[in-house]
């Protein structure tokens, strides 16, 4: 009902606009008439008529303003004077600004980024017609935690033939095929193997030919493909021809039967979409390539409903296979939820929560801010007692000081919501890179309404924590006291217990989590700027296997070995014999991105610990081609490269880097020791291995510490691997084109995937983490800046309530550092009951304290002692500044 | 000190001068002013503006209604009226206030 709410402020003003007029109009009409009277009978000029007839009427404003009065409008130039002294307020004491402000701003970018992230992750509806009424249906394997594998062909067909309660059921999977034209750049696709059901489900008809038919599901029908609009725009030029023109895909020759709409990218993100011609009856029941199955509840069904009827079929499905069904839980979800993995209730609860526990955040530094506002608005008791006493009522006051309070966390709302919804942008931005053109088409985080809304409601709720509450306290039972003793002072005396366990709890919640934090920040900052060792921005990387379809019909998970075998040595060789490029070379994983295993040496001295263990070490494992290290530039430090039998099944050698040399085997000559991998599964004369060379430590911007130990093994083009592509004279990126060629020349369903700049890929790496570190500086700063000003301000109270004591003992002739010991010794108890709680629970949240982080303790502590004495010193400064005299008027 | 009397006495019984001018025919603001000013011989005399918060406070109050017409010499001008409501209240306002300037005036001639 928000849009009948707005509907009514508008009439209202709207209302108000006509009354002003009509005021405005009455007036006038009386002035003339009045004027034109005076010059009829006194025969006087139009001027001084006029002149005589407006004093006669007594002031145009002044009865206007007695008439807004009437229809009950002076409330709004009340709330802008309060606004407008919100905004002075801000000014005269710009500290609490400051620190509130930027509290409240941090608090609100978080809040929005996480929450604008949850949400759109947590909506359900797709945003096309009926898209709230769109279902996936998957099977939950209990024994593996995956939904991803259990989801085949038998299901849809038996689910189809049982369910009343979903309708419209198909299913997809996603296959990559190398789009090829004579005289255009090969583009790798993302191809949906899609049931023609979906067309009718997502009710969407296409804009030039037909959508995919039943018909053409079945296998003798022709190859067809429905492209999307953007496709049609961007790669064939909106040719109005396009129906019935023949497009390549891989191998394979497709007709293009229809276009689909600009932005229809049904299922995920698709631009292509063929028939899905999965034959069930070809493979054994659990057996068939697994696929997402899609559909829509039918009129009148629920989700719930749904949930039972698929629980029934698959309590029949379970008796006929049991060995199939076992474990396997099967649901029915909203669309959306599927993708982000929010396949059990208790998904979706810990995402609320985190989105409940994220708004809370903002709470807790409202509530410090208020701890700060209502110290302002105690020392303001007298000025509330004067309005008080000349006829404010209660409501009118507080009313004031949320206003002021709510232009401060507005101003902070616009700033956090501002940074949040940048901040988004340049999260979106990297999902997509994640995504890598597979982000979910119903995924814009972004600012929305909703989102501002939110961002607003924040505010209000801060303005009323920060304004509203302390106000209600301050003008409660107080005033009556206030009345009596004008100058405040005697209000503060009660804050106290409350005050000091705020205090007490800020401490410690600093001292406990800032090492933590700026350990953290610190990492990231470091790994954020760390140079990789090599001249990253010379290589260009991908990722290179062959089209799904090729692997499918090896029905493994690695791609038949000899035609991919065949074709990268082909690829390998032309790259090899290109002019532009330096190095052409392959890896299982990329630098610095390799599968950390646990080994242990097998002969020499680290391989027992003093007790006679085996003592494991944690290193990273990539599997490379012989000439990895010198398209690097890494030398070989001792002993061999890897050379074309290493490569071998059988073959056990390994290349170590210098520190796994130091670290793992003890340093010396390590050539020809045996190194033994850990885990399972291979028998124990696989898993040892002979070290017959060492190479120098790379990458190394490690996100460790230290430098990982590696261990590197050969490997042979048999599988999908990274290329990696040294060039000569050429930007990596420009190569690009150039590379997708010589694949597609070498074979046309060879997949170039993913192809990026070195340097880019570990940009935006890097900028993830400085960015991270960033957010956790100034989380940080903001914790310290609020307690300071928590400590600030509770040592300043403590100070004015004690004026008089000091003034006394001043007069009595008590030396300075006596005093100053006396208005330190609180707020040195408080914080050093703070440290030593913030120690303890540091010590329970980190259970090693290990290395640097221990180190940063003290550091942290020893932090806000002195923030802490700092805060103190202004106001102990000016309690010793109190004349006896003046100490002793004020009784 | 006199002229402020007069005011007060008048704010106070401006309403029902208001009311007792409208009785007679429906009126736009300038015209009651000049006739509670001709009616009273010009001894009541005040700003004429403070009329318009009392016509707004009358027509809250449902005393009278007003709507837009057009003058003799064809000028749009915002007229008022007298309700029932308002015409129940003059006839007891008036009462009111005899019974009030006789109960005063026999206690200044016995005094």
């Amino acid at each position: 009902m928000r849009w009948l709410d707005a509907a009514r402020a508008r009439l209202r003003l709207i209302k108000r606009g006509a009354a002003e007029a009509r005021m405005r109009e009455e007036f006038d009409f009386h002035v003339d008439m009045e004027t034109e009277r005076r010059m009829r009978t006194d025969g006087l000029s139009r001027e001084e008529a006029r002149r005589r007839a407006l004093v006669a009427f007594g002031g145009t404003e002044r009865y206007g303003e007695e008439m807004r009065d009437g229809r009950g409008t002076a409330w709004l130039s009340g709330v802008s004077l309060d606004l407008r002294l919100g905004v002075r307020m801000l000014v005269r004491y710009p500290g609490l600004a400051i620190v509130g402000g930027l509290g409240l701003a941090v608090a609100t970018t978080v809040a929005t980024v996480a929450v604008g992230l949850i949400s759109s992750m947590m909506n359900p509806a797709l945003p096309l017609p009926g898209g709230d009424r769109m279902v996936m249906l998957q099977n939950y394997d209990t024994q593996r935690q995956d939904p991803n594998q259990s989801t085949h062909l038998h299901d849809l067909e038996t689910w189809r033939q049982s369910l009343s309660s979903v309708e419209q059921l198909g299913a997809f999977r996603t296959v990559r095929r190398n789009l090829l034209e004579e005289g255009a750049t090969p583009e790798l696709v993302r191809v949906a193997e899609i049931s023609p059901s979906a067309f009718a489900l997502t009710r969407t008809p296409p804009l030039l030919g037909r959508p995919l038919l039943s018909s053409d599901e079945r296998a003798e029908a022709g190859n067809v493909v429905v492209i999307g609009g953007d496709a049609w725009q961007g790669r064939f030029g909106g040719d109005p021809g396009i129906v019935g023109r023949s497009i390549r895909l891989g191998d394979d020759e497709f007709t293009v039967v229809g276009v689909m709409p600009p932005g229809y990218r049904f299922p995920v993100n698709h631009h292509y979409w063929i028939p899905l011609r999965l034959e069930a009856g070809a493979y054994e029941r659990g057996a068939a390539p697994p696929v997402m199955v899609f559909g829509r509840l039918a009129e009148g069904a629920s989700l719930e409903g749904a949930r039972a009827e698929v629980a029934t079929v698959r309590h029949g499905l379970a008796s006929t296979w049991p060995e199939v069904y076992e474990g396997i839980l099967p649901q029915v979800l909203p669309y959306t939820y599927p993708f982000f993995a929010i396949d059990k209730p208790g998904i979706a609860r810990a995402l609320l929560l985190g989105q409940a526990l994220i708004t809370l955040l903002l709470v807790v530094v409202g509530v410090n801010v208020a701890v700060l506002m209502y110290a302002r608005t105690t020392t303001r008791l007298g000025e509330i007692t004067v309005r008080t006493a000349l006829g404010a009522s209660r409501r009118r006051i507080v009313f004031q000081l949320f206003a002021e309070a709510f232009v401060l966390s507005l101003l902070a709302a616009v700033i956090g919501l501002a940074a949040g919804s940048a901040a988004l942008r340049r999260i979106s931005a990297m999902m997509q890179n994640e995504f890598s053109g597979e982000m979910p088409f119903w995924l814009t985080p972004g600012l929305t309404p909703g989102l501002a809304l939110y961002t607003a409601g924040l505010a209000v709720l801060a303005a009323v924590i920060m304004g509203a509450v302390p106000a209600l306290k301050a003008t409660g039972r107080r005033i009556a006291t206030g009345l009596r003793a004008p100058g405040g002072a005697g209000a503060g005396g009660r804050l106290g217990r409350t005050w000091t366990v705020l205090i007490v709890g800020q401490v410690a919640v600093a001292v406990a989590v800032l090492p933590l934090a700026l350990q953290g920040a610190m990492q990231a900052m470091r790994y954020g700027t760390a140079d990789p060792g090599y001249e990253a921005d010379e290589y260009l990387r991908a990722f290179v296997s062959m089209e799904q379809e090729a692997s499918q019909a090896a029905e493994a998970d690695v791609p038949a070995s000899g035609a991919f075998a065949d074709a990268a040595s082909r690829l390998l060789s032309a790259l090899d014999r290109d002019q532009r490029v330096a190095d052409a070379t392959f890896a299982f994983h990329m630098p610095g991105k390799e599968s950390t295993v646990s080994v242990t040496a097998v002969s020499g001295r680290a391989s027992t610990d003093s007790a006679g263990g085996t003592v494991w070490h944690s290193v990273a494992l990539n599997r490379i081609a012989p000439d990895y290290f010198a398209a690097f530039d890494k030398p070989i430090l001792a002993g061999r490269a890897f050379g074309a039998g290493d490569a071998a099944e059988a073959a056990r050698t390994a290349i170590v880097s210098r520190s796994f040399a130091d670290r793992v085997l003890g340093g010396g000559d390590v050539l020809g020791r045996t190194v033994r991998l850990g885990g399972s599964g291979a028998s124990a004369d696989e898993q040892l291995l002979e070290v017959v060379g060492v190479v120098p430590d790379f990458p190394t911007n490690d996100m460790q510490d230290q430098q990982y130990p590696r261990l590197y093994r050969a490997l042979s083009p048999t599988r999908s691997f990274n290329l990696i592509v040294r060039t000569r004279g050429i930007d990596p990126t420009a190569y690009t084109r150039r590379l997708r060629e010589i694949a597609a020349q070498t074979s046309a369903s060879l997949v170039i995937d993913e192809p990026i700049a070195l340097d880019d890929a570990i940009e935006q790496e890097q900028g993830l983490m400085r960015m991270i570190a960033l957010v956790v500086m100034l989380a940080t700063l903001s914790v310290v800046l609020l307690s300071a000003a928590g400590i600030y301000a509770m040592t300043s109270f403590a100070v004015v309530r004690r004026r008089r004591e000091v003034g006394i003992r001043a007069a009595l002739g008590a030396p300075p550092g006596q005093l100053l010991r006396a208005i330190f010794a609180r707020t040195a108890a408080q914080l050093a009951v703070g440290v030593a709680v913030g120690l303890v629970l540091a010590s329970a949240l980190d259970v090693g304290l290990e290395g640097s982080h221990a180190a940063l303790l003290p550091l942290v502590a020893a932090l806000m002692v002195a923030v802490g004495l700092a805060a103190a010193a202004g106001p102990a400064r000016r309690g010793l500044r109190i004349q006896p005299t003046q100490a002793l008027r004020e009784e | 000190m006199a002229d402020r009397a007069s005011t007060d006495v008048l704010r106070g019984s401006l309403d029902l001068l208001v009311l007792k001018t409208l009785s007679l025919e429906p009126m736009h603001g300038w015209g009651i002013s000049q006739r509670v000013q001709q009616l009273s011989d010009g001894v009541l005399e005040v700003n004429q503006g403070s009329l318009y918060p009392a016509l707004q406070r009358l027509e809250k109050q449902g005393l009278v209604t007003s709507g837009w017409g057009r003058t003799d010499n064809n000028r749009r001008a915002r007229y008022y009226e007298l309700t029932a409501a308002g015409r129940r209240m003059l006839g007891a306002e008036v009462k009111s206030w005899r019974r009030f300037a006789a109960a005063l005036e026999t206690v200044l001639r016995t005094a």
